[in-house]
């Protein structure tokens, strides 16, 4: 298992690498400039192109790109959202929010999932089947944008305006972060409630119909044991798989979730740079982005092998 | 086992949320110093749809910046609600017979709120700073513009800052030398660029200052107090404040939120005082009392490159003037508040020795939309050019309301100029604005905005030779009146005006060099309650000193 996750580790190293080399010749081609403004002289650009070293060769740019961001996690400044702002502050107190929210919308949407995923199982082809099903089309199909911007009107401004009360808070509130994180969590769990449930209602309904099962209701184990001690282990595995397609899927809705609901997250931090050029934060935030889902992939890996005794094995565990 | 390491994973995953909610709440109080106490009272609530960029007068660049750095700083003179000017951090000034040297005495008991005096020493390291080629400050340029000793020199590279026309007296007097008289010189001291800054402070805190609000330091109304970034900041009213009786908000609130709609619905829910309305929105809400349309002071025009085969045409250009429905324009592809300009000078921008706005007095026709005249021009100019049919190349910026515009203009020009065929280019700014700089364009959309309160900032645009001029166009008579409007005539207010009159009839009534279309402008919602937020089409966008917010 040390020697899997070990190896593991280094290609992950190496796919960094790749990805932050890629990145950095990609920039080099964008159109455009961060330095926009009509009033900007020529002797003026050349200035601001001086102090932000962008007139050294390229070799040189990326040389030291790198070696900042491997001893010092530098990332240089922002051009035009924060001006000389270090990225890496930028990021640091924006991405624990987003991941919070991330992490809240995977637990919720997949706890939830599951739940649908299970009643749907056992009651299979009944009314409660249907309404899954149904839930389960409607969920993934809906925009993100319109699913969230109708929660925030109906439950954050109808409701207050028909009760009295904020009970949802219209936006995240950063003096009542737990309170305002619940439309946006709920909002951003949509897809991974009804990806989960479909797919997992798929696998139990297979595992629900095999010989072991059979065997132990003959025993007499009661349904929920049955659900519980057996199915669901057996059933996750391919639900796992998708965890890694699922994490990518929260972070580009959590896009548009950051944008609705006013969270200074990353995934608003990232619209906004490629839109005015920022080079260093779209550089910075695509890094962690992949850093984060290659760690998602690890985690995935390892947790095959806790479920699934037989990879463990497989791959030279005890 | 298996069970124990799965339920420890989901544990710290729960825990993990819980941890980060936890430091989240830390980090919000942290950056506060003292925020319990100080958000009692009623603060203006503002939404605002872009992150604050910079607090550093020096960096900034944008309107948000200018109006938050304003409320914190002030100027020598700063502007008044009907756009005059009145002495700030001055007291008073004397300029010379020759106009080329202003001396101000600052007023006495101006305090940074560390308890540090404002000092003539103040204007001159800031002065100094914005030249600084280390600093690189994109508005350096403005230093030439106040016509400054030295600024040309200084930002060519060819001299140090420390030559810059500026000199403290004494802690009280401060003297500006300027290289040729300027008529809106002291209107320029109420820009930001030209605030004081306590050079000690700024030395000290090197690159961190202005990155948050214990690396700033304030003399104005206002003291920014807490700043979480992307999320929104906090001002309170600044008690050392010299004229603190005056300000009687409690402070300022702002809130990042870059949906328009749910912007819209806060607003509808009370949570906010001032939002601005996006195009999409501004149907909706037209007809709330708390509807305010405010001009903005941008002019987008048609540039035709002068020297193409086509456009070198006078009649060519008539034609353009007049073949687009910019009513259109305003009303369907905007709607946020823009109003047609049929001329360059925009409303609002600059008033006159009569008293009266310069648009007031002036002819307001010169780009009418009118499809006899454009088709009779159209007619002219193709006999006169010996073709019967052209086909022509607009650029534009690659942004959604832009590429509309385009696709309109080329629809009305294809319709109402026979056989006129129009093809567009879409670029990034940037690349746009190289290519219309450099003349390898032959119609282009551009906007200009003003930098002083006068006609000639967007007078002087079109001089021979100039580098934002980018139809290229030269006419002698032209460079004669507008030039001798900012030297000869500086002096004359009313000669010099009527000057620059003659100048704008003579670019668009007789040569037709460009085509204006519309001049900018936004639509607001603003808690009925709310009073005395002044809005300014030049300079700094919105001043909130004088805010009032009833019960």
């Amino acid at each position: 298992m040390i020697k899997y996750i070990g190896r593991r580790l280094l290609i992950s190293a190496v796919t960094l690498f790749v990805i932050m080399t890629i990145l950095f010749l990609l920039l080099q081609f964008l159109p455009g400039s961060p330095f926009n403004d009509e009033k900007l002289s020529d002797m003026q650009i050349e200035l601001l192109n001086e102090k932000y070293g962008l007139n050294e060769p390229k070799s040189t740019q990326y040389a030291l790109f790198l070696k900042n961001i491997i001893t010092k996690g530098d990332f240089g400044v922002s051009y035009t959202i924060e001006k000389n702002a270090e990225v890496s502050t930028m990021i640091q107190a924006r991405f624990p929010i987003s991941i919070r929210l991330g992490l809240q919308a995977l637990a919720f949407g997949s706890i939830i999932g599951v739940v649908l995923a299970s009643i749907a199982a056992l009651k299979r082809n009944s009314i409660w089947d249907t309404a899954t099903t149904i839930f389960a089309v409607i969920g993934i199909s809906i925009p993100s944008y319109v699913f969230a911007l109708g929660l925030v009107y109906f439950l954050g401004y109808k409701l207050t305006k028909a009760t009295g009360m904020a009970i949802f808070p219209l936006t995240y509130d950063i003096y009542d972060p737990v309170r305002s994180s619940i439309l946006p969590t709920v909002a951003l769990a949509m897809f991974v409630i009804a990806t989960v449930a479909r797919f997992m209602r798929t696998e139990l309904v297979e595992v629900l119909g095999s010989d072991y099962i059979l065997l132990a209701e003959a025993k007499g184990l009661s349904a929920s044991k049955v659900i519980f001690r057996h199915s669901i282990r057996n059933a996750l595995i391919p639900v796992v798989t998708i965890l890694g397609p699922l994490t990518v899927s929260l972070m580009t809705g959590s896009l548009v979730i950051e944008r609705v609901f006013g969270i200074p997250g990353i995934g608003d931090l990232l619209v906004t740079a490629i839109s005015v050029n920022d080079l260093n934060v779209i550089i910075a935030v695509a890094f962690f982005y992949s850093l984060f889902y290659i760690a998602m992939q690890l985690f995935i890996d390892i947790l095959y092998g806790i479920i699934d005794p037989r990879i463990r094995v497989a791959k030279g565990g005890k | 086992m298996k069970r124990v390491i799965a339920i420890i994973l989901m544990m710290v995953m729960v825990l993990g949320i819980v941890g980060c909610n936890n430091s989240e709440n830390n980090a919000a109080q942290g950056t506060e110093g003292g925020n319990e106490a100080a958000t009692e009272g009623r603060f203006l609530r503002i939404a605002t749809d872009v992150a604050l960029p910079a607090m550093d007068q020096h960096v900034a660049t944008d309107g948000l910046s200018f109006d938050v750095i304003t409320a914190t700083i002030e100027g020598l003179y700063m502007t008044a609600a009907d756009g005059s000017l009145y002495p700030a951090i001055a007291e008073s000034h004397e300029m010379s017979n020759d106009g080329m040297t202003y001396t101000f005495k600052i007023r006495k008991g101006v305090q940074w709120n560390n308890g540090d005096t404002v000092t003539a020493n103040d204007f001159v390291f800031s002065w100094k700073r914005l030249v600084d080629p280390e600093v690189a400050s994109d508005y350096s340029f403005i230093a030439e513009v106040a016509g400054i000793k030295n600024a040309s020199t200084i930002l060519a590279g060819e001299a140090d800052k420390s030559e810059l026309g500026v000199t403290a007296e004494d802690d009280d007097t401060l003297v500006i030398e300027l290289e040729r008289p300027v008529p809106y010189f002291l209107s320029l001291t109420a820009f930001p660029t030209f605030f004081p800054l306590n050079e000690k402070f700024v030395t000290e805190k090197g690159a961190d200052f202005g990155q948050t609000p214990e690396d700033l330091l304030a003399c104005g109304p206002y003291k920014m107090i807490e700043w979480n970034k992307g999320y929104g900041f906090k001002l309170v009213k600044n008690t050392d404040y010299y004229d603190a009786e005056a300000v009687k908000a409690d402070g300022l609130e702002y809130r990042v939120i870059k949906d328009s709609q749910t912007a819209a619905l806060k607003f509808d829910s009370d949570e906010i005082d001032v939002v601005k309305l996006s195009s999409e929105l501004v149907d909706n809400y037209k007809e709330n009392e708390a509807y305010q349309q405010i001009d903005a002071s941008y002019v987008w025009y048609i540039a035709p490159n002068n020297n193409d085969e086509i456009f070198s045409n006078v009649n060519a250009r008539k034609a353009l003037q007049h073949a687009v429905n910019k009513d259109n324009i305003v009303d369907n592809i905007l709607n946020d508040g823009s109003t047609v300009a049929n001329f360059i000078v925009p409303t609002s921008l600059a008033t006159g020795p009569d008293g009266k706005d310069f648009r007031e007095t002036s002819k307001n026709d010169y780009s009418v939309y009118d499809l006899e005249m454009a088709k009779e021009a159209w007619e002219t100019a193709k006999s006169e050019l010996g073709i019967s049919e052209a086909s022509i190349e607009i650029v534009f910026d690659d942004a959604d309301t832009v590429k509309k515009m385009a696709e309109f203009i080329q629809a009305e020009l294809e319709t109402n100029l026979e056989g006129l065929t129009v093809s567009l280019k879409a670029q990034p700014k940037k690349n746009r604005l190289d290519l219309m700089r450099t003349g390898e364009y032959q119609v282009g959309l551009t906007r200009w905005g003003p930098d002083y309160a006068d006609p000639l900032t967007y007078l002087e645009l079109f001089l021979t030779g100039g580098a934002n001029n980018y139809p290229n166009f030269e006419n002698e008579t032209y460079d004669a009146l507008t030039i001798s409007s900012s030297t000869t005539l500086a002096g004359e207010p009313e000669a010099r005006w009527e000057a620059m009159k003659e100048a704008e009839d003579l670019l668009l009534a007789q040569e037709a060099a460009i085509a204006p279309l519309y001049q900018a402008g936004y639509s607001y919602l603003i808690n009925t309650k709310v009073s005395g937020i002044e809005p300014h089409a030049i300079g700094v966008p919105f001043i909130y000193k004088n805010v009032q917010i009833a019960e």
